[in-house]
């Protein structure tokens, strides 16, 4: 089963870009060597690449920024019901960025006309800055979330240690955070490949980037290959920063559960950095009920909501249908691959590499390579059915899921397994008794984060849906382009809700755990 | 000195400390000896200003280190503390490590008092290393250097030498005696094992239950 799991995943996850390479040395051998160009972006598209260099560098500053500044509060969180709600910052980061897009023009569009109202002139809410803006806080809670992680995996007696000899804030700057610059850094690397990736928020405020360019070059030549050497400079950049931001990843599923003391005398500031810190928290509140209340106010009723909702109902069967099929089918890949990367050896690190390499992908290859694959005569029929977002979702997210599983791993106590394998009747039973309770939060916590993340997954989806099927992350990309409405705000809702809801379920699952083996 | 004046602490219903008085005069020394979860390590973090008292006061060198609405930062009592474990930030040398705590003092007297440190420790040739490179008890010691740099005037040392082999034991209690005669340094060391508090203190306190109930001398 071990090994079954392990090939599916190899073929699922790494399947589209073995076939795209195939497909570059295809064009190759029949005369095309011209195409090998577009590897290099000159001209309009260096101006496109350099663009989305600058966008995701200034979403990913911005993100470490508010993340340390944020992460450094809630850090002191640990007493009372604040020690597991900090935690539910990263189910906001579950919240699709066109529901921020959505949210911050429709508040932009208020606020300009009650300064012109007043006389005033406008905000200019456009363009680059805009961009950025809607990135920063849709991808915000995960810097703040993987800053929390890194603060809180410093061991306490080497902060005390600090505080005894020096200030805080001395403390604060020698020892804190240079011990958790790994998890900071590599948040600031995963929002960078977020946002490089990135080109729906972009293209709703008419900001064009590279990430666009590869979805509009397949859309115009209908060529894999094209398609795949013009994303090679993306990608090229991509693996290097997933390269940087891998030990991050790893240091936090690998992580020891340190017993977090509460904080008998909390660390002190100065003003400055306790104003700032004030400042990134209103951020971070805005970036929560700004979306939240427009959401609201343009929905208008609750049966405009209602109806919103029931007008998409095709649509919501179907996200539903590949956001838990996807949930259920990444659980056994991402626990076979789990197991490898728990190894401490050269095969693990191979894993590890092998991991982490999917990040580097921009999701409409996938969904290029997933045609590639399926659209021949050969394929089973799966081309053009349901199950192609499904495989889309799996190539994306199972990899996620395998690192969730990691930690979950990590966890639990070999003793525990070897006593039952001592005492078991069948593997079946220490599977069932005593393997799948242990493992069951990292289970439960893996399924709603690829739940989430495949209801949401648009770049490869789009590519691989069905005809006349649409998921309600296209549906509401659609209308987006059109403005805002009640229906659209309706649906963005519907999203918000489920995701923060799966989000908060996942965050629930690990707290609990936590919780249980700190009893 | 340190003096406590009917210190108390609790956390949540659990009654850690109940009324502690005692005092530990300059170039003295006291060892606290009690089972494990009698309240130890809180009596140390409290003296030490990373725990806040219920009730109660503390004094060192006769100036008001924790007293109802008023609470001194760690690093300004002049305290050293030696944890249960080393404690070593792992991104800093062997001497950065030890040169932390010794604020405002020019290179060449950082310098100097680094040599001395690592002469008096064993530990010179070791500088450059890191945490990750030492023995266990290398590892001790550079912590034992970094608490004795900044000359503290009082020495906390929560069961410091616990699982260590007894030559070790031995060399690090001769030296942490040597310094609490030769600095006028008063140390106040917590223990489970009774015969390590003979081997540092005439003056042993029992701590049970939250309470101060006997003393041996």
């Amino acid at each position: 089963m071990h090994t079954l799991g392990l090939l599916a995943f190899t073929v699922i996850v790494f399947g589209p870009m073995i076939v795209l390479w195939g497909s570059v040395g295809n064009s190759i051998l029949s005369g095309n060597e011209a195409w090998l160009a577009l590897a290099l972006p000159c001209g309009r598209k260096f101006t496109l690449f350099v663009r989305s260099l600058g966008l995701a560098a200034s979403v990913s500053a911005g993100g470490v920024i508010l993340g340390i500044l944020v992460g450094s509060v809630l850090w002191r969180w640990r007493d009372g019901v604040g020690r597991y709600l900090r935690w539910f910052i990263l189910a906001l980061a579950a919240i699709p960025p066109y529901v921020h897009a959505l949210g911050w023009s429709s508040f932009a569009y208020q606020a300009n006309t009650w300064l012109q109202l007043w006389g005033l002139p406008d905000i200019p809410f456009r363009g680059f800055f805009a961009s950025w803006w809607v990135q920063l806080m849709a991808l915000v809670p995960i810097a703040i979330g993987l800053t929390l992680i890194g603060l809180e995996s410093v061991d306490p007696d080497l902060i005390d240690a600090g505080r005894l000899l020096r200030s805080d804030v001395y403390s604060l700057r020698k020892i804190v955070l240079p011990l958790a610059a790994p998890a900071i850094l590599g948040g600031g690397g995963f929002l960078f490949i977020l946002s490089l990736m990135d080109y729906s928020v972009p293209s709703l405020f008419h900001v064009n980037v590279y990430a666009l360019e590869i979805f509009a070059e397949y859309s115009a030549s209908n060529q894999p290959a094209r398609a795949f050497l013009l994303s090679l400079p993306l990608m090229l950049v991509a693996t290097g920063v997933v390269f940087f931001s891998q030990s991050a990843l790893r240091n936090a599923a690998l992580s020891p559960p340190w017993r977090r003391r509460t904080w008998g005398v909390p660390p002190r500031v100065p003003s400055l950095l306790f104003w700032s810190q004030r400042v990134a928290c209103a951020i971070l509140l805005a970036q929560i009920i700004v979306p939240l209340i427009i959401l609201i106010l343009t929905a208008g009723s609750w049966q405009n909501i209602v109806l919103a909702v029931s007008s998409a109902h095709r649509e919501t069967a179907f996200t539903m249908w590949i956001a838990v099929a996807t949930a259920l089918a990444s659980l056994p890949l991402g626990l076979s691959v789990g197991n490898e990367l728990i190894n401490p050896t050269k095969h693990g690190k191979l894993w590890w590499a092998l991991v982490t390499a999917p990040l580097a992908i921009p999701a409409p290859l996938i969904g290029i390579g997933l045609i590639a694959i399926w659209n021949r005569p050969i394929a089973l029929g799966l081309y053009g059915t349901g199950l192609m977002p499904v495989l889309a979702a799996l190539a994306r997210f199972t990899p996620l899921a395998s690192i969730v599983l990691l930690a979950q791993l990590r966890r639990v106590d070999p003793a525990l397994i070897d006593a039952a394998r001592i005492l078991q009747t069948s593997p079946a039973q220490t599977w069932v008794q005593v393997k799948l309770p242990l493992l069951a939060p990292g289970l439960l916590a893996a399924a709603c984060i690829v739940f989430v993340l495949s209801a949401g997954e648009l770049g490869a989806t789009m590519l691989v849906a069905p005809p006349g099927q649409a998921t309600l992350t296209m549906r509401i990309y659609n209308f987006l382009h059109y403005g805002a409405s009640d229906t659209v705000a309706g649906l963005c809702l519907l999203m918000t809700v489920a995701a923060m809801a799966s989000g908060a379920l996942a965050v629930v699952a690990v707290a609990g755990w936590s919780r249980l083996q700190n009893r | 000195m340190i003096e406590v004046r009917e210190l108390s602490k609790s956390f949540g219903d659990v009654r850690v400390l109940d009324h502690v008085t005692f005092n530990v005069p300059a170039s003295d020394s006291l060892v606290i000896l009690g089972p494990s979860g009698s309240g130890k390590t809180t009596l140390l973090r409290l003296i030490a200003g990373l725990e806040i008292p219920d009730q109660g006061e503390i004094f060192i060198n006769g100036e008001p280190a924790s007293e109802p609405g008023r609470v001194l930062s760690p690093y300004r009592r002049g305290i050293g503390f030696v944890f249960q474990t080393p404690a070593l930030w792992p991104h800093m040398t062997v001497a950065k490590n030890i040169l932390f705590g010794l604020n405002g003092m020019l290179k060449r007297d950082a310098s100097n008092r680094l040599d001395e440190l690592l002469v008096q420790t064993g530990l010179t040739g070791l500088e450059h290393r890191y945490p990750s490179q030492l023995s266990s008890g290398q590892a001790r010691r550079v912590a034992l250097a970094r608490t004795l740099a900044p000359k503290p005037r009082c020495l906390l040392m929560d069961e410091p030498l616990t699982n260590l082999d007894p030559d070790l034991k031995g060399q690090l209690l001769a030296m942490i005696k040597k310094n609490v005669g030769q600095e006028r340094t008063c140390l106040l060391y917590v223990t489970h094992d009774a015969e390590e508090a003979r081997g540092i203190s005439e003056r042993v306190l029992v701590l049970q239950n939250g309470r101060l109930n006997k003393i041996i001398s």
